[in-house]
């Protein structure tokens, strides 16, 4: 009888060895590290800039051109791949619009009502340091210009490890890395040659495919603000750190209906889908799929199929994934 | 009332009551309603749908509140047991996972993973419980991949940080099913 009631009285005391070195790391954080984090969001958001970017994951490189213009209207920018089979993705304040010549189809997301990206950095830079103990680095060269480097080490394993390099005279952040909880790389962006500021041709701009792709098969989606809760959807909890952000009903791939829950920690967001099992899944076995730093988890709940997509480790994803319930 | 209105629908009503409820139907909004409802429902079951009507009916469709709930609720009253056992077992499986070192080498997790669903060797991996990675199903496709990212990115902050460049994660995640 008495070493499970032992444990069980010891039980909350094991958690304590767990929160000690996060106070004391909590003391750690570097506040001129957080500005830089507040000036690269805010470089983001007003600067123009067009240059050439590699994303690395795994073995796999992607070579894109970018161009970022702020107009009267909002932010206009275009990702054009340079390697392999030609692919084009416009963004604007309220539509992303991506061209897919060889399947010849266009996806289009429609963000109207619900804000892209929640301005979550400046208001939750209190929260990101409790999840992160962020410091700064050396400074470094990237693409021929001199950047801060700006380190997040995760404060515990539900998160990764993050490595940025900010432009010392604008903020621009030129680099990324993500590390796994071994420190290994997961995946990298990384401009090779930037151009900040200066004249950048509104051609620059243009969709390449917009004429090609009138007669192109168009699969539309777009979100709007939705109480999943109320519908019986909840998750019963989340990982340390991460919280609900915002709560949709969407159309993805053409299916109408899907429930979308964003949880985030301040940095890293992870995304619940929620879409009735069409009959070829039932075949499917819950299962996870790595690619660099997404890792994506599904399982069934009554005829219902859980995604859960994040750049979150697998530990997290599943924990979310196992955390959703229908309750009436 | 609405017995008499189904009956004037149908031609069915003496001509005493006629008038009475021609005047009612004219003032009464909810009758009024009714009245049309009837009359849709009589035309369905003849079959006699304008195209306009059906236009309408598509277009009510497509906004209306899809209702995301599923039709039977999940184990409710299953076995405590089962289930605690189910769960230990899917623990021991996550863990035999994280352990083993196919988890910790995508690369070569990837290629091992003769998946041809999802084309590009080397970037993915798929582990399902029950099952060796090999014989394993894809849970989703590449193209699946990448609409969830597209869906996702938005909401990421790390958006907010690098603007228009995590969306090289999509076309990555593309490749794996375009022709090449």
């Amino acid at each position: 009888m008495m070493p499970p009631l032992a444990s069980r009285l010891l039980g909350p005391l094991r958690v304590l060895p767990f929160l000690l070195p996060v106070s004391a790391a909590l003391a750690q954080t570097d506040t001129s590290a957080l500005q830089w984090l507040q000036r690269i969001y805010a470089a983001t958001q007003k600067l123009s800039y067009t240059g050439v970017f590699v994303y690395q994951q795994g073995q796999q490189v992607e070579t894109s051109r970018i161009t970022h213009v702020v107009e009267a209207s909002g932010p206009r920018e275009r990702l054009e791949t340079l390697d392999g089979t030609p692919r084009e993705i416009i963004r604007t304040r309220d539509q992303v619009v991506c061209y897919l010549p060889a399947s010849m189809t266009v996806k289009i997301d429609k963000q109207s009502g619900t804000r892209m990206f929640p301005a979550i950095l400046p208001e939750r830079l209190k929260e990101l340091s409790e999840n992160y103990n962020i410091r700064k680095g050396d400074v470094e060269r990237v693409g021929g210009y001199d950047c801060q480097v700006i380190i997040l080490e995760p404060r515990d394993r539900m998160r990764y490890g993050h490595r940025l390099w900010a432009d010392l005279n604008t903020g621009m952040l030129l680099k990324a890395k993500t590390f796994d909880e071994k420190n290994e790389m997961l995946e990298q962006f990384s401009f090779t040659q930037l151009q900040i500021g200066g004249a950048i041709g509104r051609e620059q701009l243009k969709a390449r495919f917009s004429r090609a792709s009138r007669d192109w098969r168009v699969e539309d989606s777009g979100a709007i603000r939705a109480n999943l809760a109320e519908a019986g959807w909840t998750i019963r909890s989340s990982p340390p750190g991460f919280r609900t952000v915002t709560e949709l009903l969407r159309t993805l791939g053409g299916t109408s209906g899907v429930g979308h829950i964003v949880l985030s920690d301040g940095l890293a967001a992870v995304s619940v889908f929620i879409q009735p099992a069409k009959s070829k899944q039932a075949a499917l076995q819950p299962g996870l799929v790595r690619r660099g730093a997404i890792n994506v988890y599904m399982r069934p709940v009554g005829d219902h199929w859980i995604t859960v997509v994040g750049e979150a480790p697998p530990e997290s994803v599943k924990y979310i994934a196992d955390a959703v319930e229908y309750r009436k | 009332m609405r017995e008499k209105l189904s009956a004037l629908v149908d031609g069915e009503l003496r001509s005493s009551d006629l008038h009475t409820h021609l005047v009612r139907l004219r003032t009464d909004l909810e009758l009024r309603g009714a009245w049309s409802t009837y009359h849709l429902i009589g035309d369905a079951l003849r079959g006699h749908f304008g195209p306009e009507v059906i236009d309408r009916v598509v277009a009510r469709l497509r906004d209306e509140p899809t209702v995301i709930v599923p039709r039977s609720a999940p184990f409710r009253r299953l076995s405590w047991y089962a289930m605690s056992a189910a769960a230990a077992f899917a623990a021991v499986v996550l863990v035999v996972w994280t352990a083993s070192p196919i988890w910790n080498a995508p690369e070569i997790a990837g290629s091992s993973v003769a998946s041809g669903a999802t084309g590009t060797a080397g970037s993915v991996t798929i582990l399902a419980p029950g099952a060796t990675s090999a014989e394993a199903k894809p849970p989703v496709t590449s193209a699946e991949v990448e609409n969830y990212l597209l869906a996702h990115h938005p909401f990421s902050p790390t958006s907010a940080m690098q603007g228009i460049a995590p969306y090289a994660r999509t076309v990555a995640a593309g490749r794996g099913t375009e022709g090449k």
